[in-house]
């Protein structure tokens, strides 16, 4: 359990008090900036999250000699000898801030499946509920703040709950529920945040504070848990934590560079998440699994991702948070090299590409390659572990920390099997 | 009860590397009293007798609301209603916990509470979206079961050697445990042994724990049960063998024990399987009944006898007050002939679950089973004084609510209908469905929430139409009732909510923040007095 710098009592009777008229100032005292005694300093986590399983041959290692390379040109990038494709050309402005890998090898071949193990790290084993790496870092890094500490935007998140960690390290997520039909940026909202009938808000404050005030339920800890959840829940609600998910803040010029889409607005929300403190951010872009018209999808997918996430790494430069944030962009696995029937591509986990900038990761590097038709690794093969153990690595973390799992067995932050990456570190 | 087909029972089996010290129990004894001859009452006994509750003991009892709220969630997964507290809080014979208990057990939600509440023990990996269909069909074919009055170990035989192969079409079935492992032997050998044995192998499929009970030969040795039998070039059938994967070890099928098989011929997948089970009925450590007794115990007293318990067999947790407590209702459960409703009678009946909650816990800062942190001491010291430290039990404990208690209890509270249609099949992903998985918690003892939970319960949709007259029948006839003062009003919504009357500091309370905000109508009034309580932690835990 988070342990407030404030009693409860004391936050519902502050509740109470400034409550009327819901204004916004004075709500309650502001928690952020108050980190407590983290091992660490907290440093935060973008992950882009290119659902389906991208054709990285098309993003980040194209085989322009080879007849699976397809219709896509590489382009020369800021960094010498580094090419990646012509739908990139933002991003290849860039490139001395980002790493990538070329040699990701990994097994699952289902979608379900090879999400999970690549967004908890482990194979699924028995009863075990492995927690999502967003849940990791939020625990470990303990941040206290208004905001919750590891935030889902745009989709639905692969692991719902806090896996053995609990749901206090859930991800919490933006955006309309399960729905993914709802184009725009209108639904990167927050289900359920605002109150669900202001004006009698107050009321209800009063007699929530005046009645807890007299419970007759004994102090155990499961009433703790909930008190705690009311109490972040109504943190959260306060018009000055709510307002980091209200976009209209920015100008319209900002707006419009990342891309006006869900996936450019989630990469602008997610900047200001980091900005705010928060330990863990998901941004999805969905319809990678491209098995007929590869081409002109990729093309199409590339484009939003090439806006959005060229300009968060530069606004995150630019505002000197770069150094703080790391940021992940993959997916699931990656595709075939040889080019079906329909111009599409299928599930291919044994060869593939993924991107890592920011915190601890050295720019400009290529870890890793791939044969002349990119069917084999050909050197440095890096599994999930591996990729893993970097991530903890590169924001402070060490991979081999334990937390006690729900079977009563100690699990490794990282699957002790992985090995970072040194030469980007 | 012995002299099974398949096993040669050998004279002295090669035990589970378990201490001399443990507690067998003489098969001889069980034999000679016939199935059916324990009562509930002599469950109820055996417990408080071991857990020094007497009737003289000092240890306050629950009030009647408070304990008819319990048991209510309990067996029926909800809140009383307002007729059932009022009619409860008017009887004053001596009769009426036991009519109680025995008029919900009676309900048809009674099973279905229980379904839910096996389901979820035997396959807790079926609580994710992606396996929703799964735990429906699942969940229905163990409520027709407990319908049928199936007893527990024939229901485990059922589902351990249930075969896959003939079309089942949309019948219900137990395939949602073979679905949600998989059907891979190895995620079926885990589930198997954890959630019927309470035997942790997990570990051991990857390495031979340094602590370790198990090999990883022998987790794959039980895989193997779960495998197809070769069929030879001669006609013949063979045990299978399953590869340890990236590995050139294989394994055939063995018991734990090592008792020796008779293989029949022909062998086929679901003959494999009932050499299994059998060994399971029939092992000398009943860890079928005791695993049962234990996971059931939890779901009335919040923490189970053993803990954790997956991990029955450590040799630890042989000796001590527990373990003689365990043991001991595992044997009335299996001289009942592995009976279910008298196990849950007789827990329920007990004093021990009878006591208030109005204590403070003295546990409430140590950390619990699956507290978070690192682990900076060996994760079995702490259990290991946890269960041979004495039994004292002062106290029922508060317990959170599940998904399906929490949606069930606003339903009731309103006056609607907890939307279900008993056994039957629910069209697609109901409401209420939807809600259980939002509100999802794995253990009640120790459950937790999530900020997006707590939002949804004060802004959520449903939650706000519940406020309001035309969402809800219970302050719809409130507020239509004239000849109700102010009081009598506010007092129906506790009962209504809380299940027992408002007191007169709340009372006061109450009509104070009503008098401070005049402009809102007395529908509003109580509407906010309605989202007001289903916010308390008091609605929220089963105390």
């Amino acid at each position: 359990m988070i342990s407030h710098p404030l009693s409860r009592r004391m936050t519902l009777k502050g509740l109470a008090v400034s409550v009327a008229g819901w204004s916004t100032t004075s709500w309650l005292p502001a928690l952020a900036d108050v980190t407590q005694s983290a091992p660490t300093k907290p440093k935060s986590v973008i992950l882009i999250w290119l659902n389906g399983g991208p054709a990285t041959i098309d993003l980040w290692d194209l085989k322009p000699q080879h007849a699976n390379g397809g219709a896509f040109r590489p382009i020369a990038t800021q960094v010498p000898g580094m090419e990646i494709s012509e739908h990139l050309p933002m991003l290849a402005g860039c490139a001395n801030d980002f790493s990538l890998i070329r040699s990701m090898s990994t097994r699952e071949g289902d979608h379900s499946r090879a999400r999970l193990v690549s967004l908890t790290g482990y194979t699924p084993q028995g009863a075990i509920k492995f927690p999502a790496v967003g849940s990791l870092v939020a625990h470990e890094f303990q941040v206290s703040h208004d905001i919750p500490a590891y935030v889902h935007i745009g989709g639905r998140p692969t692991v719902t709950n806090g896996g053995f960690l609990g749901p206090q390290y859930a991800p919490f997520v933006v955006g309309e529920r399960g729905r993914r039909d709802a184009p725009g940026s209108g639904s990167l909202r927050v289900a359920d945040l605002a109150p669900s009938s202001i004006e009698q808000q107050s009321e209800r404050l009063q007699l929530l504070t005046g009645l807890s005030a007299q419970s007759p339920v004994s102090a155990a800890s499961v009433v703790g848990a909930l008190d705690s959840a009311q109490d972040r829940a109504l943190r959260l609600m306060n018009p000055q934590a709510a307002s980091a998910f209200q976009l209209e803040e920015e100008s319209a010029a900002v707006r419009e560079t990342y891309g006006l889409g869900q996936f450019g607005q989630g990469c602008l929300m997610a900047r200001r998440l980091v900005e705010r403190g928060v330990s863990f951010v998901e941004v999805t872009l969905d319809g990678w699994d491209t098995h007929s018209n590869n081409f002109e999808r990729v093309k199409e997918l590339s484009q939003q991702l090439d806006r959005g996430c060229a300009t968060l790494l530069k606004e995150l430069r630019e505002r000197g948070l770069l150094e703080e944030t790391l940021v992940v962009c993959q997916g699931e696995f990656g595709r075939t090299p040889r080019i079906n029937g329909q111009s599409g591509r299928d599930h291919w986990p044994s060869s593939w590409s993924m991107m890592l900038a920011g915190a601890g990761i050295r720019g400009g590097q290529v870890v890793g390659s791939t044969s002349a038709d990119g069917i084999e690794v050909e050197s440095s093969p890096v599994r999930t572990p591996d990729l893993m153990a970097t991530i903890f690595r590169s924001i402070g973390l060490d991979p081999r920390k334990q937390n006690m799992s729900n079977v009563g067995r100690p699990i490794r932050l990282a699957d002790p099997e992985g090995q970072a990456l040194e030469e980007l570190l | 009860m012995t002299g099974l087909p398949g096993i040669k029972t050998t004279e002295t089996p090669i035990m589970l590397r378990m201490s001399t010290s443990c507690l067998w129990i003489t098969l001889a004894t069980i034999a000679v009293s016939p199935a059916g001859e324990i009562q509930p009452s002599d469950i109820a006994r055996e417990i408080d007798a071991r857990l020094g509750i007497d009737s003289s003991e000092k240890a306050p009892l629950a009030s009647d609301a408070e304990f008819l709220r319990r048991v209510t969630l309990d067996l029926a997964g909800r809140i009383p209603t307002i007729a059932e507290v009022h009619e409860y809080l008017a009887d004053e014979r001596e009769s009426r916990q036991m009519e109680a208990i025995r008029r919900l057990m009676q309900s048809g939600v009674h099973d279905r509470t229980m379904a839910t509440f096996w389901r979820r023990s035997w396959v807790p990996q079926a609580d994710t979206p992606e396996f929703a269909g799964v735990t429906e069909n699942f969940e229905l074919w163990v409520g027709q079961r407990l319908q049928a009055g199936t007893p527990y170990d024939q229901l485990v035989q059922e589902i351990v050697t249930f075969d896959r192969l003939p079309a089942q079409g949309s019948a219900t079935s137990p395939v949602g445990f073979y679905d949600a492992n998989q059907n891979r032997p190895e995620n079926l050998a885990a589930s198997t042994t954890r959630a019927f044995l309470g035997i942790n192998l997990d570990c051991a499929q990857c390495h031979d724990h340094p602590f370790a009970r198990w090999t990883r030969g022998q987790f794959w040795e039980t895989a193997a049960f779960f495998a197809l039998p070769e069929v030879q070039a001669n006609g013949l059938t063979m045990p299978p063998k399953v590869r340890v994967p990236d590995t050139d070890l294989e394994f055939a099928p063995a018991l734990l024990t090592r008792n020796e098989i008779e293989w029949p011929e022909p062998l086929n997948s679901v003959g494999l399987r009932e050499i299994l089970v059998d060994w399971m009925q029939h092992d000398d450590q009943q860890l079928l009944a005791r695993n049962a007794v234990n996971r059931l115990w939890s779901h009335f007293f919040g923490e189970a006898i053993i803990e954790p318990m997956d991990d029955l067999s450590r040799d630890e947790f042989q000796t001590g007050d527990r373990a003689a407590l365990l043991d001991a209702l595992a044997r009335q459960f299996i001289a009942s002939g592995y009976n279910l409703d008298v196990l849950v009678e007789g827990m329920v009946r007990s004093q021990a679950y009878r006591l208030a909650s109005a204590v403070v816990e003295p546990t409430e800062t140590k950390p619990t089973e699956t507290s978070i942190g690192s682990i900076e001491v060996d994760p079995m010291t702490d259990s290991e004084t946890e269960n041979s430290a004495p039994l004292r039990w002062n106290h029922a404990a508060v317990r959170g609510l599940s998904g399906e208690q929490l949606y069930d209890s606003l339903q009731t509270a309103a006056g609607l209908p907890p939307e279900r249609s008993d056994l039957g099949r629910d069209a697609g992903r109901s409401p209420r469905r939807e809600f259980a998985a939002q509100f999802y918690v794995e253990r009640t003892h120790n459950a937790e929430r999530s900020i997006s939970q707590a939002l949804t319960l004060m802004n959520g949709s449903l939650i706000n139409e519940l406020t309001t007259m035309s969402g809800n029948r219970m302050l719809g006839s409130v507020l239509s009732s004239p000849f109700m003062s102010e009081e009598e009003q506010i007092d129906t919504v506790f009962i209504a909510v809380l299940g027992r009357h408002a007191r007169d500091a709340e009372l006061q309370v109450v009509q104070q923040g009503f008098a401070a905000h005049p402009q809102a109508t007395r529908e509003q009034h109580l509407g906010n007095l309605f989202w007001v309580l289903v916010n308390t932690s008091e609605f929220n835990t089963n105390h």
